[in-house]
């Protein structure tokens, strides 16, 4: 939230100095956490901080992990225009088939600042380094606290040491260097 | 001659008994078949699936778990030998009512008794607390499968491997 903000900032104080449209993209993952062989939905978030209509905007995000499956919505679209202070979002849906770390790279989006030049601007979105796919069940289980589980586990635990421990008990109680207390 | 009463002492304080060798067979198969109560949960392991897995990593921690009982028990018995020899006087076993040779042969089955015991009841909680600190500390990030044979292995092999250690 604190980078979104950051990168809100740097684009007001550029964009009130020169007057074209300026496009910014937020890449935020809505799942969380990311589990294997769950969906996880990916959102982009598309503001005209400009001061002028962005013209032909195309918005790809193909930058998915090889191991991640697309499920549902288009990874590429395409808005006519966006006047300056709109925005809009474009969500779409992908499947992690491995656990592991990913580095989900930033969408790429291109846009006109005139309609009838062939000038195009590019720019990225934000990105998530670093992002862990969990195993399924791992999740669960951190946040479970198994009380009957581990009561059975110490029930067990105790029964394999209380036997031998009793033996020993018993040994102590009736005998002295192997030899009966009471003769 | 002496040095046979010597071989034959030795060969009396490291041998294990049929039945103390059965003990540690029971024990030790009981004993490593406790984490199965946690990876059957918690870890929500299928028992179908990683049957062969647990059959395996079971017996192999069960032999090494066995192999420690009988270090650490012929260790004490030992130990406990060595204090108690000459325990039995003649006036003691007067005392006692009975014949020094039989007072010393049970003297010689309750040493091997609590040594037995002890190793059990030592190598046991040992055992127990490394597989839950293996488990849920040191490889909880691995996979349940690798998670279970580190964990349940590798702590019947630490207590195998430290049963030798004098």
């Amino acid at each position: 939230m604190f980078k979104f903000l950051l990168l809100l900032s740097v684009f007001l104080t550029v964009t009130f100095c020169s007057s074209r449209p300026n496009l910014l993209v937020h890449k935020a993952v809505l799942t969380k956490p990311i589990v294997v062989d769950s969906n996880v939905t990916i959102a982009l978030h598309v503001f005209n901080l400009g001061t002028k209509t962005a013209y032909d905007i195309v918005l790809e995000d193909k930058n998915i992990p090889e191991t991640w499956e697309h499920q549902l919505g288009l990874q590429t679209i395409t808005w006519d225009q966006l006047a300056p202070g709109e925005n809009f979002t474009h969500v779409y849906v992908v499947k992690p088939t491995t656990p592991g770390i990913y580095d989900i790279l930033p969408a790429t989006i291109s846009y006109r600042e005139d309609p009838s030049k062939p000038e195009v601007r590019v720019g990225y979105s934000s990105s998530y380094p670093k992002s862990k796919v969990w195993h399924a069940g791992e999740v669960d289980r951190r946040g479970k606290s198994y009380l009957k589980e581990w009561a059975l586990f110490v029930l067990f635990s105790g029964v394999s040491m209380l036997v031998p421990g009793f033996v020993y008990t018993q040994i102590q109680l009736n005998y002295e260097d192997g030899i009966p207390k009471r003769a | 001659m002496e040095e046979d009463e010597i071989l034959a002492q030795f060969k009396a304080e490291t041998s294990t008994s049929a039945n103390s060798k059965i003990f540690y067979a029971f024990s030790s198969l009981a004993v490593a078949s406790v984490p199965l109560a946690i990876y059957l949960t918690i870890f929500s392991m299928s028992f179908s699936e990683s049957f062969l897995i647990f059959f395996l990593v079971t017996l192999a921690s069960a032999g090494a778990l066995a192999y420690g009982y009988n270090n650490v028990a012929t260790a004490v018995k030992s130990k406990l030998s060595h204090t108690r020899q000459g325990s039995i006087t003649k006036a003691k076993a007067k005392k006692i009512k009975g014949k020094i040779e039989e007072q010393r042969q049970k003297q010689k089955e309750i040493t091997e008794s609590e040594a037995t015991s002890l190793s059990i009841l030592y190598n046991n909680l040992f055992f127990l607390m490394l597989v839950v600190i293996f488990a849920f500390y040191l490889v909880r990030s691995l996979p349940s499968t690798l998670n279970y044979i580190i964990a349940v292995g590798g702590s019947a092999a630490c207590v195998s491997f430290l049963s030798t250690v004098q």
